[in-house]
């Protein structure tokens, strides 16, 4: 059964990994998106993550759903709020029966994620603020 | 008609709120939705360009709304999560 979540308080990876073990998995993959500080040569301090929670809930849920039919088990979770460097951003695990379609899974997700889930990001960084990263659009 | 509509990350920046009240023609389009919001708040237009429309809390593009099928509409700019 899958879990989707948009976080306020830091995401325990540990607790997300263990959610994912049944005896019908034998695979498991999970990405991590923590903040960065360097993007080429501009440097991050801090993030804040903002969602329109409700709309994001049900984006996330219906990859979930699409991808769990295919037979494998799905966690995403994003947190929103004032992130650190190294901070955890977003949880992606995909428990499946063999290693090919979880890394195939997880990979399609956190992609789809990032291009189609309201979710914002407010980059501070030490030569302007931004929204999105310095590879996005900017304005 | 009036419509409530919710702003998010740079475009709620700019206009200075999460969500304001705009006229907007009917049957309600994303195109409809976006003329609406620059009408009121014409230095929105380079974000706009950008953002898509949910209804409902779903993406939409070409499908037309009536009035008494909306109850959320809402304005994405280009989304930056993960």
């Amino acid at each position: 059964m899958h879990y989707v979540a948009i976080a306020a308080q830091p995401l325990d990876v540990n607790a997300l990994y263990e959610k994912l073990k049944a005896p019908q998995f034998g695979g498991i993959v999970t990405f991590i998106g923590t903040v960065r500080q360097w993007t080429d040569d501009v440097e991050t301090t801090s993030l804040d993550y903002t969602a329109y929670t409700e709309m994001a809930v049900k984006e996330l849920t219906k990859l979930a759903v699409e991808v769990e039919a295919k037979g494998a088990n799905v966690i995403i979770v994003h947190r929103v709020g004032h992130l650190e460097l190294t901070d955890e951003a977003v949880f992606v695990g995909v428990a499946a029966a063999h290693r090919g379609e979880a890394f195939k899974w997880c990979e399609y997700l956190i992609d789809t994620v990032k291009k189609q889930v309201p979710i914002w990001k407010k980059e501070y960084d030490t030569d302007k603020i931004r929204w999105g990263g310095p590879n996005d659009v900017q304005r | 008609m009036m419509f409530n509509v919710k702003l998010f990350a740079i475009l709620a920046e700019q206009i200075g709120r999460s969500e304001v009240e705009l006229s907007i023609a009917t049957p309600i389009t994303a195109a409809t939705v976006k003329a609406a919001l620059q009408a009121q708040f014409p230095q929105t237009a380079a974000v706009l360009a950008d953002c898509l429309v949910a209804i409902n809390q779903t993406f939409v593009s070409e499908e037309h709304f009536a009035p008494d099928e909306v109850s959320e509409i809402a304005l994405i700019p280009p989304v930056s999560g993960g």
